[in-house]
């Protein structure tokens, strides 16, 4: 036992030996879905790697968060995920069976070669001469190091970059509130033909009634969000029997500190109350729901930002709005802004800023009047990047992709160490659109091959050939955009 | 698949049915995603990606 002085600030923690726990060529930080396409992508690449994960299951927020969905964009090991899913019954209309979820993950992690480590938290990083060379781990255990050649940060909180001394950003640039946070709940023994038929959906004024109403009566002690939308059909279950299954994000937290212990504490506790006010609303006012069960709440929080690496690019909200392409290509999407308002209720597919002194409400779309909230002026004030709005207004989303470049992945500072997922380099409007799950997972497998190459040629993971890099990821079956335009020395 | 599609109701205006239609018969504006029958071949591929179920067969079995 070790002796533990006080002194003025706090209490001194006196020096000891940590045993190591073991090496690796590539330790994976966050078993998410961004930590499984960069675990993947670095075993097949022959290098000897771990994922450490801090939850018992890999697939972050999509399987441990409940969040089935969007599994819509197909590129290398994303695409494969969704084909073992599909083989399982696990996946339809893009959304997936999140039980289903982790045991595809785990089969393919373990077949890749890489091994986990679960229900084990990072919580140091090991630097030396600018350089990380390991991360220090915490779990029943206690302490103890694992060393690496190169760790990739895919932690969503930028936990290893973080400790490592990067420079981060937290939240929006106004205040620093990050979006609000949801814990999700699914829903048994739901006649999902019958809410089909009901037409009570997003949108109809059906829907606003009920919630009215339900606030007269006290069912409902505070408006909602508008997010039945956001109530996905779980695939695999017994359909059309009134035994369907359904994955509900309703239950939202403002004000949120996610990067605090106390204030997740308080979202988790706040969450759970929701969850069993919002599922008694639905059970009783919603057609199909009058059998419905809550099965569970998510056992981890729906965080969507916290903090984001500054890297040698920072991802911007034009960037996505103008659909920005870059030589140094390494995924792509197309989905648009998607911020969960920080401190009051909405969800806004807009961004504001300031252009020549007057306020600004840009959209990468027509999605934009998706919003459950809207800029002062309301759907007419929102504009694309070029400044057009109403009818004007431009849509290129669904036919031209916008880039993430490999830059985005790379810290300013520190040698050795990549991020990938929701933690990547971008402002808070970037951020917002980049942080979905197949966005993450296709960063994560670029991060995953950066390091393979890193190592190969031992040079450092900034130092990567971007053409090497972007012809191995076409040949691993990743989507880049090549079929749209041309990148520069590879699809030349 | 056989039939045509039209989104009844639900949809979030996410723009996804549009990305994946290969023949450019679907359309979003303020109100939600409007497939053109004239165009729409019924290929199927916006039903089987419409994650909110907000488009239907029309004229055929449920899938």
């Amino acid at each position: 036992m070790l002796e533990y002085n006080k002194a003025d600030n706090g209490i001194v923690e006196p020096q000891r030996t940590l045993p190591v726990e073991s090496e690796y060529d590539v330790v994976v930080v966050g078993g998410g879905i961004a930590g499984v396409g960069a675990a993947i992508a670095a075993a097949r690449g022959g290098c000897n790697t771990l994922v450490v994960e801090q939850t018992s299951a890999l697939g972050g927020l999509a399987t441990m968060g409940l969040v089935n969905i969007p599994l819509d964009y197909r590129s290398g090991i994303g695409e494969e995920m969704i084909r073992e899913l599909e083989a399982v019954d696990g996946h339809w209309h893009r959304n997936s069976d999140p039980e289903k979820h982790k045991l595809v993950l785990d089969r393919m992690v373990t077949a890749a070669g890489c091994d986990i480590l679960f229900v084990t938290s990072v919580v140091d990083a090991i630097v030396r001469r600018g350089a990380i060379c390991g991360v220090v781990v915490e779990s029943k255990a206690g302490r103890q190091a694992i060393l690496a050649r190169r760790v990739i940060d895919c932690s969503g909180d930028a936990d290893a970059a973080h400790f490592a001394g990067c420079e981060c950003s937290v939240g929006r640039e106004t205040d620093g509130y990050t979006q609000g946070c949801s814990l999700e709940f699914r829903l048994g023994g739901v006649d999902w033909d019958k809410y089909q038929k009901s037409q009570c959906k997003a949108t109809d004024p059906r829907w606003e009634a009920l919630i009215d109403r339900a606030l007269q009566t006290d069912d409902l002690p505070y408006p909602i969000d508008n997010h039945l939308n956001w109530m996905t059909h779980v695939p695999g279950r017994p359909e059309h029997c009134g035994m369907d299954e359904v994955s509900i994000c309703f239950a939202h937290s403002r004000h949120c500190k996610p990067l605090c212990n106390r204030d997740l504490t308080r979202m988790y506790l706040e969450g759970r109350e929701q969850c069993d006010i919002l599922w008694k609303f639905v059970r009783k006012s919603v057609p199909g729901f009058e059998k419905s069960w809550l099965l569970d709440t998510a056992p981890l929080l729906g965080v969507r930002d916290s903090r984001r690496v500054l890297g040698e690019y920072v991802l911007t909200g034009f960037d996505v709005a103008r659909r920005a392409k870059f030589d140094d290509v390494i995924a792509i999407s197309w989905r648009g802004f998607d911020v969960h308002n920080p401190t009051g209720p909405g969800n806004q597919k807009w961004f504001e800023t300031t252009i020549d002194g007057e306020p600004r409400y840009i959209t990468a779309g027509l999605d934009g009047y998706a919003s459950s909230s809207f800029p002062p002026g309301g759907p007419d004030a929102l504009t694309d990047y070029a400044g057009r709005s109403g009818d004007q207004l431009q849509d290129d989303r669904q036919k031209t992709h916008y880039d993430v470049p490999y830059r985005c992945l790379v810290p300013l500072e520190i040698e050795n160490l990549l991020v990938a997922g929701r933690c990547l380099s971008a402002d808070f409007p970037g951020q917002s659109a980049t942080r979905l799950i197949m966005c993450c997972n296709a960063m994560g497998e670029a991060a995953g091959h950066a390091m393979a190459l890193s190592l190969k040629h031992g040079i450092a993971p900034r130092n990567v050939d971007r053409m090497q890099l972007q012809r191995r990821l076409i040949d691993a079956g990743c989507n880049l955009g090549q079929s749209e335009r041309e990148i520069p020395g590879v699809t030349a | 698949m056989t039939g045509k599609f039209a989104v009844t109701r639900g949809c979030t205006k996410c723009g996804w049915c549009v990305h994946e239609c290969p023949v450019d018969a679907i359309r979003l504006d303020r109100d939600g995603a409007h497939i053109d029958a004239e165009k729409c071949t019924g290929c199927g591929r916006c039903y089987d990606n419409c994650a909110s179920e907000a488009i239907e067969q029309l004229n055929g079995h449920d899938k």
